[in-house]
């Protein structure tokens, strides 16, 4: 892993359109500002593992689902 | 949706197309990317996206307006305008799915933080992030 040391203010490139700068440190909290292109998908580690543990949830027991589903209406709970 | 219910105009687009291509993939699931679109029996509206990449891989969607017929209005503008660009309310043939879930303890959700884009006129998909608007992955569905 490279490691840098950035201040804020002070930013990093990754490639030839992928900007990073150092917004400010607040605490234990660094804001960062992310200029990439809109095809390049930006998320958070953590929002990333969510979503990934859901959608293999959903894979997990299909038929089962349907089973549940069917015959039946849904609502918002 | 041109004075059409939601189900309708589903139904109707369903129909377009047999298959459809993640080009990236699902978020977390990068070989996930091209899909048998499938009605199953009973259950109009939803759909069963069957994974041509890896067997036995099938994901049940639902029609997020129907889960949650206010969901666009609850957005922040910069999520609404990430759906909005990929055609989300401008496009009647992109619509917004979720992908449901059962669990041990038989209750359903849906994944409302990550739904996918689904577009039947160019037969392609994208999962996207609603990472601002509050939303999970595992919102409650009750089966009345």
């Amino acid at each position: 892993m490279l490691v840098l040391t950035r201040r804020p203010g002070e930013a990093l490139t990754i490639g030839e359109d992928i900007r990073i700068v150092v917004l400010a440190i607040e605490g234990e909290r660094v804001r960062l500002g992310i200029e990439a292109p809109r095809t390049i998908l930006v998320l958070r580690q953590e929002l990333i593992e969510a979503i990934r543990e859901a959608n293999q949830q959903a894979a997990a027991a299909p038929g089962r689902l349907l089973e549940h589903l069917r015959g039946s209406r849904t609502s918002t709970g | 949706m041109n004075g059409q219910s939601p189900g309708e105009a589903i139904t109707r687009m369903a129909h377009k197309t047999e298959y459809l291509i993640f080009p990236n993939g699902l978020i977390g699931c990068p070989e996930w990317r091209h899909f048998a679109v499938e009605e199953p029996e009973e259950l109009p509206g939803l759909l069963v996206l069957r994974s041509l990449d890896e067997p036995g891989i099938e994901l049940v969607v639902a029609p997020v307006l129907e889960l949650v017929p206010d969901y666009l209005g609850t957005l922040t503008s910069t999520d609404a305008a990430a759906l909005e660009m990929l055609g989300v309310g401008r496009d009647e043939q992109v619509e917004l799915y979720a992908t449901l879930s059962v669990h041990p303890d038989g209750n359903v959700t849906a994944n409302l933080l990550g739904p996918l884009v689904l577009d039947f006129g160019r037969g392609c998909g994208t999962q996207v992030v609603v990472a601002d608007s509050g939303w999970g992955t595992r919102h409650p569905i009750t089966i009345g």
